[in-house]
């Protein structure tokens, strides 16, 4: 509900922010714990992209995996069957994605309501069927291995979990950078103007269908790449991990619980539920299967409840009561 | 400057326009009368683009508009305000403004100093740096229209700004109204409150059933026997 | 000959499409949600039924009615403490509310219930009646004349009786209805549950041939939307003959393609017909 500022703080907590996030290795955390971090700076990128279009906008994507696992799965091919390095099979991932992307707002955008969120929906499940369906080329439901080579950067290959967190995390860092500078860009004020009301933004003279349709294209390329770095990190996708429905909602579960309308939401909210999913999955029982997620889905039922603009916006309340006491 | 040659529009099988020509010119002010239901906020969203006509024609400085999308005419100079005020209520009063202004500018700071004449233009200063959620009826109205004039419009279409303001504020309205008109603003008003269209129009168009029946000045229109017959009527049906 | 055989299944597939997805739409038309977890109320449906067969021999054809029941008072309660504080909010709000509840309910059920595939073996299972060279599968018949009554019985209730008209008068215009003293806070309750309970019905009357797994109603959510939009979001005649379409459309597929590929048809259509005619094949305009 309130407008776009830099957030957390000044220059100096932003500065203090990028240390902490590159500097985490420093720690000297286990190899675990690396893993960890890793995923989560991954899944915060990907939710970066979908809040771009899904919490500044408010157009909600239900198939934001759709962008993953096209990063994840055309680096990965072009990596295993031609040898191409992944810093270009990334490369080429995002620029299918942002193809995708543009033929999907192409149809979505002439509409308003709720047509953006089934027709995501409808072209996940396409994908996901022609991935599974194409066993030859993708490996179908049994999914696809990166070939072990060896520890390179230059192949995006490395022995140790810290390294791969190091890349995870200055994309995360690229990713939060052009998402907060979207914020601050006319870009920015038109996707919140879209957000509010979108006759009133045309009226003011705001092209919509542009409009959403940079925000969406910026989205699916981050989520791209966050899915290519994903499938080397990993070493194997299918589309269970890469490509389904459960993956989207996860993602904007990330974003929503941070706060959708923040560059740095998706980020907090990632932060917050990816080591806590970690953390449940290990310690569950074969039994207990499935108890991570209904707690993901009474999160998400509450959360929209509750704060629809999630923890950003609690915490813009409580700066905002300190200030009115001073 | 405007043109509107035999214009249609029907939702279904619901004729809502039907067959309406006029012009406006530049400088003019008209007011745009008729009962409840008589097309008139229709016309103004077929020309300022929010949906287009099924037959005939619109034209703006000499440009087919129909069927341009809303952001196209009002990149053109044509804005419009909304019978149920739009603001941005997420956004600051200077942020609505800016987001006008961004069609004239993508620099944030050149946009922002736009805004910010225009809400001091309209009264709204003090208010700049509130949220647009907190203001009361009359000054979002003005941020309306704010937002409007930062578009850089040279024909405005104002869709009943008078509803629901009280004797006072209707007089401080109709004076911006005027200043506005001074500065070389063409305008085009929906009103109900006809005592004050009167005050302000040079001249009236009145629609009853989709149909022009009446164009003229204001006493004349007034007077017409068919406009008097379609507001006693239109009277009779709201009662 | 294989090509009639599949027109018929295509249609008594599609009757039931037709009944979880006049309750999407009913829900659409009357309160402008999508409701996201409608295939998990047919999951809850099937479970009922399923339950209800293992522990007290019910056919499932009968527990539909429990099934339809319970489903009906959960939705009323999910409407009331749920749905009502979303709906004035924004779009995230109205769709994430659904799917969360979609999420809980779809790994409740693995909790709950395992990740098995459960079927019921009832006396009619695998049997069919000729009709000339055309066989009818006596299940897929049953869950037809199901669906078919029910549609009906929808019908005379939308159209005849006081409450259903309410209930149209609000899906064309909540503010007019309003004005005209319709209690829309009710309506809206009971056609959410509605929505539910006619889901939970479909649930139970197709699982004399249909598994039960708990994220069973994915398989189902997608067609649904499909069928909906096709009949134009809110159209509850234009949903019920898209079904139908969509059934066939399916079935007719699986003669020249591999059956895996037989939704991708459906979907492909979809978005054409969101490219072509977004209003639906059937519909009225809703969006633009």
């Amino acid at each position: 509900m309130r407008s776009e500022g830099p957030g957390l703080g000044g220059a100096g907590a932003l500065a203090a922010g990028v240390l902490a996030i590159l500097g985490l290795p420093l720690l000297g955390l286990s190899d675990y714990a690396m893993r960890v971090a890793t995923l989560t700076a991954l899944y915060a990128v990907a939710a970066t992209g979908w809040t771009l279009i899904g919490g500044f906008a408010n157009q909600v994507s239900l198939g934001q995996a759709t962008m993953f696992g096209i990063g994840g799965y055309v680096s990965t091919l072009l990596f295993a069957r031609w040898g191409v390095t992944p810093w270009l099979g990334g490369a080429a991932g995002a620029a299918l994605a942002a193809l995708v992307a543009i033929a999907l707002g192409g149809v979505a955008f002439r509409l308003r309501g709720h047509y953006f969120a089934l027709i995501t929906l409808a072209l996940a499940e396409m994908v996901r069927i022609v991935v599974e369906y194409d066993q030859p080329l993708t490996g179908g439901a049994q999914g696809l291995s990166v070939p072990l080579v060896r520890n390179s950067l230059v192949l995006l290959q490395f022995a140790r979990a810290r390294d791969y967190y190091e890349i995870a995390a200055l994309l995360l860092l690229a990713a939060l950078a052009l998402s907060r500078a979207i914020a601050g860009w006319p870009l920015g004020y038109e996707l919140r103007a879209v957000y509010d009301d979108e006759i009133a933004a045309a009226l003011a003279g705001v092209n919509v269908r542009r409009a959403k349709m940079r925000a969406f294209v910026a989205g699916a390329i981050l989520t791209a790449l966050a899915g290519t770095v994903y499938a080397q990190f990993t070493g194997f996708i299918d589309p269970d991990s890469v490509l389904s429905i459960p993956l989207s909602i996860q993602l904007a579960l990330y974003a929503i619980v941070g706060g959708a309308r923040t560059w740095w939401g998706p980020l907090a909210g990632a932060a917050l539920l990816v080591p806590l999913g970690e953390l449940m999955t290990s310690s569950e029982a074969g039994a207990g299967a499935g108890i991570t997620k209904v707690l993901y889905g009474l999160i998400l039922v509450a959360m929209v409840i509750v704060e629809p603009d999630g923890l950003a916006a609690l915490l813009n309340r409580r700066r905002r009561g300190a200030r009115a006491q001073a | 400057m405007l043109q509107l040659t035999r214009v249609s529009k029907h939702f279904g099988g619901l004729a809502v326009l039907r067959e309406v020509s006029f012009t406006i010119e530049r400088g003019e002010i008209v007011g745009l009368i008729g009962p409840n239901g008589a097309g008139k906020s229709t016309l103004f969203n077929l020309i300022c683009g929010l949906a287009r006509p099924n037959t005939g024609a619109i034209s703006f400085a000499g440009r087919r508009i129909d069927g341009l999308p809303a952001h196209r005419v009002c990149a053109l100079g044509l804005a419009k305000t909304s019978q149920l005020v739009r603001i941005f209520p997420g956004m600051s009063v200077t942020d609505n403004a800016l987001v006008g202004a961004l069609l004239r500018t993508r620099n944030i700071r050149q946009a922002r100093s736009i805004a910010m004449a225009a809400l001091e233009r309209l009264g709204l200063g003090h208010a700049a740096y509130l949220s647009a959620s907190d203001l009361g009826l009359v000054d979002r109205m003005r941020l309306e229209l704010a937002r409007a004039l930062c578009t850089e419009p040279a024909l405005l279409l104002v869709d009943e700004l008078l509803a629901g303001l009280g004797p006072a504020e209707v007089n401080v309205t109709l004076e911006l109204l005027r200043r506005l008109h001074s500065q070389g603003l063409t305008l085009a008003i929906i009103e109900h409150n006809l005592g004050a269209l009167m005050r302000l129009c040079g001249r009236v168009l009145a629609l009853d059933a989709g149909r022009l029946i009446a164009e003229g000045s204001p006493e004349a229109v007034s007077r017409d026997p068919r406009v008097v017959e379609s507001y006693l009527g239109g009277a009779a049906g709201d009662a | 000959m294989a090509l009639l055989q599949a027109l018929v299944n295509g249609v008594l597939v599609g009757g039931v499409y037709a009944l979880v997805s006049v309750g999407l739409t009913l829900v659409f038309g009357v309160m402008e949600i999508v409701n996201f977890a409608q295939g998990e109320f047919l999951m809850l449906g099937m479970y009922i039924a399923y339950l209800g067969f293992v522990g007290f021999h019910l056919d499932p054809l009968v527990s539909a009615l429990l099934a339809f029941g319970l489903l009906f008072g959960l939705g009323m309660a999910i409407e009331a403490g749920l749905v009502r504080p979303v709906l004035k909010g924004s779009q995230l709000g109205h769709i994430f509310l659904t799917v969360g509840l979609s999420v809980a309910l779809q790994n409740g059920a693995l909790a709950l219930f395992g990740g098995d595939f459960r079927a019921v073996q009832t006396p009619y299972q695998v049997s069919a009646l000729a009709l000339g060279p055309v066989r009818l599968s006596v299940p897929y018949l049953l869950a037809f004349g199901w669906a078919g009554a029910v549609s009906a019985a929808l019908h005379l209730f939308l159209t005849r009786t006081g409450f259903g008209r309410a209930m149209r008068a609000v899906a064309a215009n909540s503010t007019a209805a309003t004005l005209c003293g319709v209690n829309v806070a009710r309506v809206r309750m009971v056609a959410f549950a509605l929505g539910c309970g006619l889901a939970g019905l479909a649930g139970a009357v197709i699982l004399p041939y249909a598994y039960v797994f708990p994220t069973v109603g994915f398989q189902y959510i997608v067609i649904m939307f499909t069928v909906v939009v096709l009949g134009g979001l809110g159209n509850v005649n234009g949903a019920i003959a898209a079904a139908l379409l969509v059934g066939v459309v399916q079935s007719v597929s699986t003669l020249f393609f591999p059956t895996v590929l037989e939704n991708l048809l459906v979907f492909t259509l979809f978005v054409l017909v969101l490219s072509i005619r977004p209003a639906g094949l059937l519909g009225r305009a809703h969006a633009l």
